[in-house]
């Protein structure tokens, strides 16, 4: 007579395969969910880089010119020696020239136009002096016109600098 | 052939190896992020200090002060030269805008989450006989994930 005898096969059984799926499926859940949070706040990250080299790059563009500048015209301490700013800032500049910046919001940007003396048109700059700013504010902070304060503003980052004129009219 | 499956407690260790070697990977995620937190504050503070820097110019010679560490707060700070008040988009006094929750409240929020202060050390110096100068060390702090940071700058003032 034959006797069969089987050996039991070692494998998984359908319980142990449902658990392990199921353990799989939690771990994916917790580690997908962070990693999109973690690329979402990469996404941020990156933004709020983008936005700051926007600032710098407006921050030196203005400071350069301004710091040489001879006087600021526009804005100008209120009559009761309070602050006065505007989102439009004029001034005389080393050479003379009345000079402009002024922000746009619609764009986003702030320009530069010098405004002639005598007659003529306004000659704007056909590149902006800096982009990707939600908001600018110029303001006299001194007596003599020297002193211009400026804050920026975009998408919920800040930069507050100032500038002092080296030249006197 | 000896076809041998995998046993239940083999899977559960892959699982393990691969969660400990996700780990670095998704950790590395988080110190890029902080590096450009870091640089952010950091570029923030150096806008703050040439701020205060140039409003020192401005200021007369005599009022020059020093601001002792711990330092001012920026945020809700008292009316100071430097940061309040901020803005004024009206003819008067009476619309001068302060950094405070009510008047600017995203600025605010701002300074407020990094407690960004501003110190002065001021010391007289003088380079010629008749000179009248104050070497003033600008020092702005924040906190940032549970430390304490710091920028500073050294500027003169002349009395002129």
């Amino acid at each position: 007579m034959f006797q069969t005898s089987e050996r039991p096969k070692a494998g998984v059984t359908l319980v142990e395969l449902l658990i392990g799926t199921a353990i799989l499926a939690v771990i994916l859940g917790i580690v997908s969910r962070w990693f999109f949070m973690q690329r979402e706040y990469q996404q941020r990250l990156s933004r709020v880089s983008e936005i700051q080299e926007d600032f710098r790059r407006a921050s030196w563009n203005m400071i350069q010119e301004l710091q040489m500048a001879r006087v600021i015209i526009w804005p100008r301490i209120n009559a009761d020696k309070s602050l006065h700013s505007d989102t439009k800032l004029v001034f005389k500049d080393f050479n003379g020239q009345i000079i402009s910046y002024y922000h746009e919001s619609a764009t986003r940007q702030i320009r530069r136009c010098v405004i002639p003396n005598g007659p003529g048109g306004v000659v704007i700059n056909p590149r902006p002096i800096g982009e990707g700013i939600a908001s600018a504010s110029f303001t006299a902070s001194s007596f003599d016109n020297r002193l211009i304060s400026f804050h920026l503003s975009s998408g919920g980052v800040h930069a507050l600098d100032a500038v002092y004129l080296l030249n006197g009219d | 052939m000896n076809r041998r499956a995998v046993s239940f407690v083999e899977i559960v260790i892959a699982l393990g190896i691969l969660i400990v070697c996700m780990v670095p990977v998704l950790t590395m995620f988080g110190s890029a992020g902080r590096a450009v937190l870091k640089s952010q504050n950091l570029g923030f503070a150096i806008g703050f200090a040439h701020r205060i820097s140039q409003h020192l110019l401005a200021m007369p010679f005599e009022s020059v002060t020093e601001v002792p560490l711990p330092g001012q707060p920026v945020a809700d700070g008292p009316d100071d030269e430097f940061f309040n008040p901020v803005s004024n988009f009206g003819t008067t006094g009476a619309n001068a805008l302060r950094i405070t929750k009510a008047q600017t409240p995203d600025l605010w929020a701002f300074l407020r989450k990094y407690e960004f202060r501003y110190a002065l050390i001021v010391n007289n110096v003088n380079f010629a006989a008749g000179d009248r100068m104050k070497c003033v060390g600008i020092i702005i702090t924040w906190k940032e994930g549970g430390k304490d940071l710091l920028y500073k700058l050294y500027t003169y003032v002349p009395d002129i």
